[in-house]
């Protein structure tokens, strides 16, 4: 498993499990553990931006 | 059964790909290779009874690791060579319905964080010079299979297109000592009028360039060349401007929005590719809720693309779609 910088924090740890299919095939189920991939306290950890800032970023 | 063949006209490679089709047993007419194995059912591509987000090797790969010889003798002119690479497949969500427009941000946050790691993994192979993350989607661009998943092909070489965007990259910092796509991202900044939606890391545009109406272009504001290059900040980033975008696209015709998506990293052949820079492009067939762009003789003849919109107009009209992204509300979308 690869983990990318700062995955660990706050996203859940992702895992994988690897298989292999009757014909051969690797089959890999991938979770995450913890809580779901992101959530409110992640979002509030940015700073605020400015209301200038804010008007140009929209998503 | 699979090989590359060189194209010395254009040259490029041309993959093969002619695999038996006949199947010994026949599954349900309502059937899902890709939906969870139901107790009892008809097994699927997926064993399992549910699962998160899921990889497995495609069952009829155009490219694999260690691929047969090729069928035909090779020449001068003509070299051939085996298909070497992987071809995977992503299942994006175990509910059919779905699509990533539909799933929660957190679900695609999860998605680009798989990306990374496939991309870290394939890319690390010895055949793997470079992995290739794409989404074929919606009838329109001839997709059958409508549960929500995407491809990887790992790539015994950098694929044309991307060796073209290197290319420029490349001599575009020769002459201006400015990474291109950090330029362009600049330029689009500054004029605004195609900018259609924004965050911290990323910035979704219809280019100035834009060969299709709806083509939009998502830049990393970070000067970087892959996914594992980005902070958390900026996956999270990412996950949400795909998901404003995709919805955004649904929200145009209210239908669910055809597209080819792609991701453009660096190659993964040990060379070094620091002019490079890390985007996403979409491709939506649609020009109206009814009327599709087809190449044509000049698009597929002469490489001339002829797109009969204004990107300004387009990304307004697409920018009105845009809603904010919200982290936290758990559950699908209905
Ligand atoms: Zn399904
Ligand atoms: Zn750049
Ligand atoms: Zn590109």
């Amino acid at each position: 498993m690869t983990e990318g910088p700062g995955q660990g924090e706050g996203g859940g740890r992702m895992r994988e499990r690897r298989t292999t299919l009757e014909d051969g095939r690797y089959l890999i189920y991938y979770t995450f553990d913890g809580e779901d991939g992101g959530g409110e306290g992640a979002a509030s950890e940015r700073p605020e931006p400015s209301e200038e800032a804010e008007a140009e970023r929209n998503v | 059964m699979s090989e590359l063949r060189w194209n010395p006209l254009l040259g490029e490679w041309v993959a093969t790909a002619t695999h038996r089709q006949g199947r010994t047993f026949l599954p349900p007419a309502d059937f899902c290779p890709l939906c969870p194995t139901k107790p009892g059912g008809f097994p699927t591509e997926v064993p399992e009874e549910t699962y998160d987000i899921v990889v497995f090797e495609n069952r009829f790969p155009s490219l694999r690791p260690a691929p047969p010889p090729p069928a035909v003798e090779g020449s001068g002119l003509y070299p051939v060579s085996p298909g070497a690479g992987q071809c995977e497949v992503i299942v994006y969500t175990p509910h059919h319905t779905s699509t990533l427009a539909d799933e929660p941000v957190e679900q695609v946050y999860k998605l680009v964080r798989v990306w990374a790691d496939r991309f870290a993994e394939l890319g690390a192979e010895p055949y793997a010079d470079y992995v290739f993350i794409f989404e074929n989607k919606g009838e329109a661009i001839g997709v059958t299979l409508h549960h929500p998943h995407g491809q990887i092909y790992a790539y015994p070489f950098t694929p044309p297109v991307v060796a073209r965007e290197l290319e420029q990259s490349r001599s575009h910092m020769e002459r201006t000592g400015r990474c291109l796509v950090c330029d362009i991202t600049g330029e689009e900044r500054r004029d605004g009028r195609r900018v259609v939606a924004e965050n911290d890391s990323f910035v979704a545009v219809i280019p100035f360039f834009a060969r299709y109406p709806y083509e939009v272009h998502v830049y990393s504001v970070r000067h970087l060349q892959a996914l594992t290059d980005m902070s958390e900040a900026e996956l999270r980033d990412l996950a949400s401007v795909l998901k404003a975008m995709t919805s955004a696209f649904d929200r145009l015709f209210g239908l669910s929005f055809p597209y080819m998506m792609v991701l453009h990293q660096r190659p993964t052949d040990g060379g070094s590719y620091e002019h490079y820079h890390f985007h996403v492009e979409f491709y939506p067939p649609l020009r109206t809720a009814v009327k599709l762009k087809y190449l044509a003789g000049s698009e597929a003849g002469a490489g001339v693309f002829i797109n009969d919109t204004l990107a300004e107009e387009k990304a307004a009209e697409l920018r009105s779609k845009v809603e904010p992204v919200v982290w936290g509300e758990g559950g699908r979308a209905a």
